[in-house]
């Protein structure tokens, strides 16, 4: 128990002085693990945690959803999911907004990376909110925390990072993530809505379009749904794997960004680069999180916590509870993958000895990422805006996305209250 | 600090250890992401080959699985030296201005260490695999010269980290850059 905690502040400890997660992680448990078992045992087991987790067919399916989220990036698709929500939400109170989030879900349809949502939707939905006079904190914030939706909505390179570490299917949690994520639409519009109802003058309402123009906008999007259709159609159907899927993905995605023109070799190029760096980037962290955990399941710290949850056994929602509190506190700190990484090997067989179901268990976790995501100081999105849109300032951005954040703490609570929510849709995937 | 200025300044031994830092690595990265284009082009070659001709590609499964490695070590170089791995900088606006070089030297020397360490096991895993002739289930490959591969890029990635590390000693590189490629 005691090298257990030993290693998680040492861990911090390292990690704060901006050594790579990753590495912080392979040092801190090679050398947990010298004194936990033997030098032997801790050398033969970097070399093959490494070698082992590279070579893994599963884990393909995360660079095709990388390489696919970044080839639809670079295709433009964020334009028409925009403008075909903004002909039918613009001209409301608060309109723009609500079509923002409404064209970050639409987009987290096809991408599994938040931060790729936030970047993308921000290019194509600020111009036009700052047009019509939307508050900055507003218009922002909707882009931030729609943003989030990115690792909800399937195709989510989470929720594949999450089915490998617990060997839970991965069409089952893809399937699971859509309700909760529609759930998200929901409540960030009417957060929007909550917003425009006490000041009036943050979202001005913009032109009304009729439905001829309505119509127009929406046979654009053709493409996203095309895309949407043929992976999730694939996976839930049975049709193909996951990787196949993902691979099919990206070869549309890929095809899309073709014939629009917007590939060059230079594009082309850079988009195969960003996605092996991610991969790569990933892939690091992973293996330095196996190592880790391997040094963990040496000490007596899981058995420990399940004797801890054990008493806990007639009110088991309070360990649930619990652990949330955890991941918000550690999500000030981490970013989403690492903490997914380090958290979910010790908590899964915890909730698990619980009586609760893998697949909610894995939305659960996604969810509270995506509050991570828009929580100070950390908080990604916001510094993804931060980025693009150089003129606000982050207390600006954090101040705007309150309102979301608070409708992500409603969400969570049906998501965990109502296991039904992610479980149902589930239940077809075979 | 973009590589450009980065290559534009420094004396010649500087540059060496700039171009140790880049060129490898790039042109290894060219090798990562045309695995990456071969692995989407050959799953989408199989799904089709299946439905259209009932004729999916042969251990197509291992062949994606033996790519992996491939794709993840040869861009590792390039990763290393642009400093592209997740770290945390909430602590950054406390670090005095003068430290951050010495912050930025320490710490890709640690990665280095750290990097080093999974090469060298990396090397001895190869061993083993050549000593009992391990091969794959399919195909029969054997596993030796992938793990060897592993481990020789790994070392590749070391030499990348100890020349980010010797670009803060020699002054070309003054704030841990920020992180790098996209993350999930």
């Amino acid at each position: 128990m005691t090298e257990a905690l030993l290693g998680f502040i040492a861990l911090l400890t390292l990690s704060f002085m901006r050594v790579p997660i990753a590495f912080s992680m392979v040092s801190v448990g090679f050398v947990g693990m010298i004194f936990a078992n033997s030098l032997q045992g801790a050398l033969s087991s970097v070399g093959q945690t490494a070698f082992d987790a590279a070579i893994n067919y599963e884990l393909s399916v995360v660079p095709l959803f990388v390489l696919m989220g970044n080839f639809v990036t670079r295709a433009r698709l964020s334009e028409e999911l925009y403008t075909a929500s903004n002909a039918f939400l613009g001209h409301r109170k608060g309109g723009l907004a609500m079509a923002t989030i409404v064209a970050c879900g639409g987009f987290s349809a096809v991408c599994g990376s938040s931060l790729a949502t936030a970047a993308t939707m921000s290019k194509v939905a600020m111009p036009s909110m700052r047009k019509y006079g939307y508050d900055d904190g507003l218009a922002a914030g909707a882009i931030a925390a729609g943003g989030t939706l990115g690792i909800l909505i399937p195709p989510s390179v989470l929720l594949v990072i999450y089915g490998i570490l617990t060997q839970t299917n991965i069409g089952k949690l893809f399937a699971a993530g859509i309700l909760p994520g529609l759930l998200g639409i929901l409540f960030y519009m009417l957060a929007v809505r909550s917003v425009i109802a006490i000041k009036p003058e943050l979202g001005p309402p913009g032109e009304r379009q009729g439905w001829g123009l309505r119509m127009q906008a929406l046979s654009r999007v053709w493409g996203v749904i095309v895309l949407f259709a043929v992976v999730m159609g694939g996976i839930y159907g049975g049709i193909f794997s996951p990787t196949e899927a993902a691979g099919i993905g990206a070869f549309g995605a890929f095809l899309f960004a073709a014939a629009r023109r917007a590939l060059n070799w230079r594009v082309f190029y850079e988009v195969l680069l960003e996605s092996v760096a991610t991969t790569a980037m990933l892939f690091t962290v992973l293996i330095g999180a196996l190592v880790f955990a391997n040094f963990i399941n040496l000490t007596t710290f899981p058995q420990t916590l399940l004797e801890v949850a054990g008493g806990f056994k007639d009110r088991p929602w309070l360990v649930i509870v619990a652990i949330l509190v955890i991941y918000v506190l550690l999500g000030c700190v981490f970013e989403s993958l690492s903490m997914i990484l380090l958290t979910v090997p010790i908590f899964f067989p915890l909730v698990m000895s619980l009586g609760y179901d893998p697949v909610w268990y894995g939305i659960v976790v996604v969810v509270i990422t995506e509050i991570s995501l828009i929580t100070p100081p950390v908080g990604l999105n916001v510094f993804v805006l931060r980025g693009v849109l150089p003129d606000v300032s982050t207390s600006t951005i954090f101040k705007g996305v309150t309102a979301y954040w608070i409708a992500d703490l409603f969400r969570l609570a049906v998501v965990v209250g109502f296991p039904p929510l992610s479980l149902w849709l589930a239940s077809y995937v075979t | 600090m973009t590589e450009a200025s980065e290559q534009a300044t420094g004396s010649p031994r500087h540059k060496l250890a700039y171009w140790l830092g880049t060129v490898p690595g790039q042109a290894l990265a060219v090798v990562s992401c045309l695995l990456l284009f071969a692995m989407m082009v050959l799953t989408f070659v199989d799904v089709g080959g299946r439905y259209l001709f009932n004729s999916p590609l042969p251990a197509l499964h291992e062949i994606i699985s033996f790519t992996m490695p491939g794709i993840i070590f040869c861009v590792l170089p390039t990763v290393c030296f642009r400093e592209g791995h997740v770290t945390i900088d909430l602590l950054d606006g406390f670090v005095p201005e003068h430290w951050k070089r010495w912050q930025g030297f320490a710490v890709n020397l640690f990665s280095a260490a750290a990097m080093a360490l999974i090469s060298w096991r990396l090397a001895v895993r190869a061993y083993d695999h050549f000593q009992f002739d391990e091969a794959t289930d399919e195909l029969y490959l054997s596993l030796w010269p992938f793990s060897l591969f592993a481990a020789v890029l790994s070392a590749v990635a070391v030499v990348a980290l100890i020349a980010a590390a010797g670009g803060y000693l020699a002054g070309v590189r003054r704030h841990p850059s920020l992180p790098g490629a996209g993350r999930a």
